[in-house]
């Protein structure tokens, strides 16, 4: 009787185990879907070709001449790719150094209490940090020279895609270099000795097998990254700036005024967002909720890719 | 006993301040099999490893005395060219196969990736007469190009063996290379070692006493970094000397 006691026992604690792991997944998915439903159903009437493809007018408030979020859209772009292309080769580098390179003493020890300590770094402090960096003299090639009446550099005016960029990369660094250590790490310690056993050197063996064999990793944390950028507004309202349109020399999409456009401010959809919703100047809802879907669905995008790539890469590696 | 062509002098060998060999010395008669044979952490593949310089990387490994392969003493090597040198004229395979996730061609081709003067149909001739060599040649016809990690286990090891032959190998050391094998692979592989060593000098780790019994011209049992026995394979497994060494092999150890 007693055994039998113990078997029913135990049979209604896994059926409240069960029932409780799964009421806390739906309560997380149906916070998911909430967040999802409001953002659409708020934003999808602001949604049209002319809200994607005009810049944002002066006036954000009136609904009838508020203009479109295409400076902001491709501000986002802009900001991610500038940050991904200076962090990409830094987290590899960091990451190669930590798996190959970093003897267990102090320079591998430091290194990773350094990206520790950077991760934890809130991305408003990176932002003043930033800024404060960004406007010495010495930075006016990221930005524009502020002058005094005779035409003498006082300081950078440091706000810019370019500084704004370095921030980001900055802020991700730690998280991207992570992912791509790791991803690195499980690479099988076999193929790393079958190819210096081959002659090759260490160099070449990190280039040729490790990392094309990390590559799925890699992508992935790269890509991880390029979120963290887009949803970021901190980092975006200190160092890029709050001026909805681009601000260097116009027409901002023609080839040559380009590097222009880079070393000058501009917007992103989350300082869009930040600027309609009710907390700022261009209190409009409709706009920001608009904005608000337009950068959840290429987040949704992003991370589409992210898993996609990455179970091409561990489908194609085989590793046993 | 013939030409030497590995030397083992005097060696020992320390993991930060752990010895993992002691007084060791062996010497390698050119174009025979040489088995390692003894229990788990007994220090045969430190000593397989020591010989091409494939233990460098491990934090705290410190080796004093010497080895020669072919008349070089592999640790007065000073320029990493010279251990490069060193590591291309030796082939090694290991436990598992360690293919790259590519083709069949590109692994053979793999070796010479760097060489960039090498002529693509010179390579191609080449490596057809390797894989010949190992066997593959007709079981792998129409499959050249497809991903090696799909083949079997015992075709991926003889591969392996094969991109190993790709450098003008004058060694082969194996580390348990039939480890992870069926018998029919360790078989085919067994025939074509035996095969080989008529040109090469072969040392190989196992775990498998049947198996170094079967192949090996030469054996060498290792206990706690130590050689207790070595000599003619014949002589020691039928008439080990060593109490260490019979009781090994009557399984005892």
């Amino acid at each position: 009787m007693k055994c039998l006691r113990k078997i029913k026992n135990r049979r209604i604690a896994s059926i409240v185990g069960y029932a409780s792991s799964w009421i806390s997944m739906a309560m997380v998915a149906c916070v998911c879907l909430l967040i999802l439903l409001v953002v659409f159903i708020n934003g999808k009437s602001a949604i049209s070709i002319p809200f994607l493809i005009e810049e944002p007018s002066a006036s954000v408030m009136d609904p009838e001449a508020m203009g479109g979020i295409s400076t902001p859209l491709i501000g986002t772009m802009i900001l991610t790719a500038v940050g991904t292309a200076a962090a990409f080769p830094i987290s590899l580098s960091t990451a190669v150094f930590m798996v190959y390179y970093a003897k267990k003493g102090l320079a591998g020890a430091s290194i990773g209490l350094a990206t520790d300590i950077l991760a934890g770094i809130p991305t408003i402090v990176i932002g003043l940090f930033a800024l404060a960096v960004f406007t010495d003299p010495a930075f006016t090639f990221l930005s524009t020279p502020v002058q005094n009446d005779g035409g003498v550099v006082l300081k950078a005016y440091g706000k810019s895609f370019l500084s704004a960029g370095a921030a980001m990369a900055a802020m991700i660094l730690p998280f991207v270099a992570k992912a791509m250590y790791e991803a690195l790490s499980r690479t099988p310690q076999s193929h790393f000795d079958g190819s210096l056993a081959l002659g090759a050197t260490k160099w070449q063996t990190i280039r040729k097998v490790s990392i094309p064999a990390a590559r799925g990793g890699i992508v992935t944390g790269m890509i991880l990254g390029m979120g963290r950028i887009m949803g970021d507004t901190a980092i975006v309202w200190l160092a890029l700036g709050g001026s909805l349109r681009m601000t260097g020399r116009q027409p901002w999409h023609r080839p040559e005024n380009w590097i222009d456009a880079l070393r000058n401010t501009g917007s992103t959809l989350t300082s869009y967002i930040y600027y309609t919703s009710p907390v700022g100047e261009g209190n409009n809802l409709e706009a920001a909720f608009g904005a608000s879907l337009v950068l959840i669905c290429v987040i949704i995008a992003l991370n589409a890719a992210a898993a996609l790539i990455g179970s091409i890469g561990d489908s194609k590696k085989g590793w046993q | 006993m013939g030409e030497i062509f590995v030397k083992v002098e005097n060696v020992d060998v320390l993991y930060k301040d752990k010895p993992a060999l002691h007084d060791v010395n062996i010497d390698v008669s050119k174009d025979a099999i040489y088995s390692f044979i003894g229990p788990s952490g007994c220090g045969k593949t430190t000593l397989l490893r020591s010989i091409n310089r494939m233990n460098d990387e491990i934090p705290g490994f410190r080796l004093y005395g010497k080895i020669f392969v072919d008349g070089n003493s592999v640790y007065e090597m000073k320029k990493q060219k010279e251990i490069r040198l060193l590591r291309k004229g030796i082939g090694m395979i290991f436990q598992r196969p360690n293919l790259l996730p590519k083709t069949v061609m590109q692994n053979m081709f793999f070796p010479y990736e760097e060489h960039y003067h090498v002529n693509k149909r010179e390579l191609a001739e080449l490596a057809g007469e390797k894989l010949r060599i190992v066997g593959l040649a007709d079981e792998l016809k129409g499959r050249l190009h497809s991903p090696a990690q799909k083949l079997s286990g015992g075709q991926q090891q003889r591969l392996c063996i094969a991109r190993a032959l790709m450098l003008d190998t004058k060694l082969l050391l194996l580390d348990e290379p039939c480890s992870s094998l069926d018998p029919i692979s360790t078989y085919q592989i067994e025939g074509l070692l035996t095969e080989l060593k008529a040109s090469r000098t072969i040392v190989i780790v196992t775990h498998n006493m049947e198996q170094s019994r079967r192949i090996s011209d030469f054996t060498a049992f290792f206990h706690e970094g130590r050689i207790i026995e070595k000599g003619s394979a014949m002589q020691i497994f039928s008439h080990p000397t060593e109490e260490l060494t019979q009781r090994y092999i009557r399984g005892d150890i």
